[in-house]
């Protein structure tokens, strides 16, 4: 069973580096929880990993959000910001910050693998049983994160 | 002027690490992209190139796949390659590097980090400018 207090401080700590190394973003916590209606406008990517444990990590954002970073990070103008750059983008932001949570939990000796980030829009699941839900500020804008432990290791 | 050759299944990666290579190479540099593996040993073979630089992370043939094929090659096992990866635990780099990467470098990829990694290529005459 994940336990919510050891591994939150290790997802912040991979979230700010990936958004910070990415896209020169600060990250903060935040009390603040998403209803239904406000995750309905985000986009999510899924990703599986094989660790300590085998789970998967979703990340979920807002197009405003993505679009910032495309203008800042790739210097595209709006008209260039097509919806695909904007799921290359999520999924790259997705691969690097489980990349770096991975590189945290797991023993410098060993190894994990991790999945393709899968773009989800529209179909999230509201059931959170077995899931750590987190919430979190990339500048202005809310983000989630969920972290789900699919199969648990001796 | 160097030949380098990215590989990455997202055109938006593999437009950020071309901006990176613009931005930072010490010579000009002709840039083929792939967004496979298999597509990029198709393109290595229509031109061999000075430098590789590829995702690890792809669907079909992945990065670590195309390092094996490349250095296995009789045609293209000289050229350098860099690997780029999200997994940045030491044990796999130590893995990567024994099967022939020159350089794995962690995601994200940024201008400082790439232009460096070239020049030691270069410095350390594995890259030829």
């Amino acid at each position: 069973m994940i336990n919510l207090k050891e591994m939150e401080p290790l997802i912040f700590d991979a979230l700010s580096d990936a958004f910070e190394n990415m896209a020169f973003m600060e990250v903060n916590r935040t009390e603040n929880v998403l209803t239904e209606a406000e995750l309905a406008k985000y986009i999510c990517s899924s990703l599986t990993f094989n660790a300590t444990f085998e789970g998967v990590i979703l990340l979920y954002l807002t197009y405003d959000l993505l679009a910032q970073i495309a203008e800042d990070l790739y210097s595209l103008d709006a008209s260039e910001i097509t919806e695909q750059v904007e799921h290359d983008i999520l999924g790259e932001i997705n691969n690097t910050f489980v990349g770096e949570y991975l590189s945290k939990i797991v023993p410098e000796n060993e190894t994990f693998t991790m999945g393709l980030p899968e773009v989800k829009k529209n179909d999230f699941s509201q059931d959170d049983d077995g899931k750590i839900i987190l919430h979190y500020l990339v500048e202005e804008w809310q983000i989630r994160v969920e972290l789900i432990e699919t199969v648990q290791k001796n | 002027m160097i030949n380098v050759v990215i590989v990455d299944d997202s055109g938006t990666a593999r437009m950020m690490i071309r901006k990176c290579i613009e931005i930072t190479a010490p010579v000009e540099v002709d840039v083929r992209e792939a967004s496979s593996g298999d597509e990029a040993l198709k393109v290595m073979k229509e031109k061999v190139p000075d430098l590789l630089i590829s995702d690890l992370n792809m669907p079909g043939m992945d990065g670590e796949k195309l390092l094996k094929f490349t250095k296995a090659s009789l045609k293209l096992n000289e050229v350098p390659v860099i690997i780029i990866s999200s997994a940045g635990n030491p044990k796999r780099k130590e893995e990567l590097l024994s099967f022939g990467a020159e350089t794995v470098l962690q995601k994200p990829i940024t201008p400082p980090v790439l232009g460096e990694a070239i020049n030691d290529l270069i410095t350390n005459g594995v890259l030829n400018v």
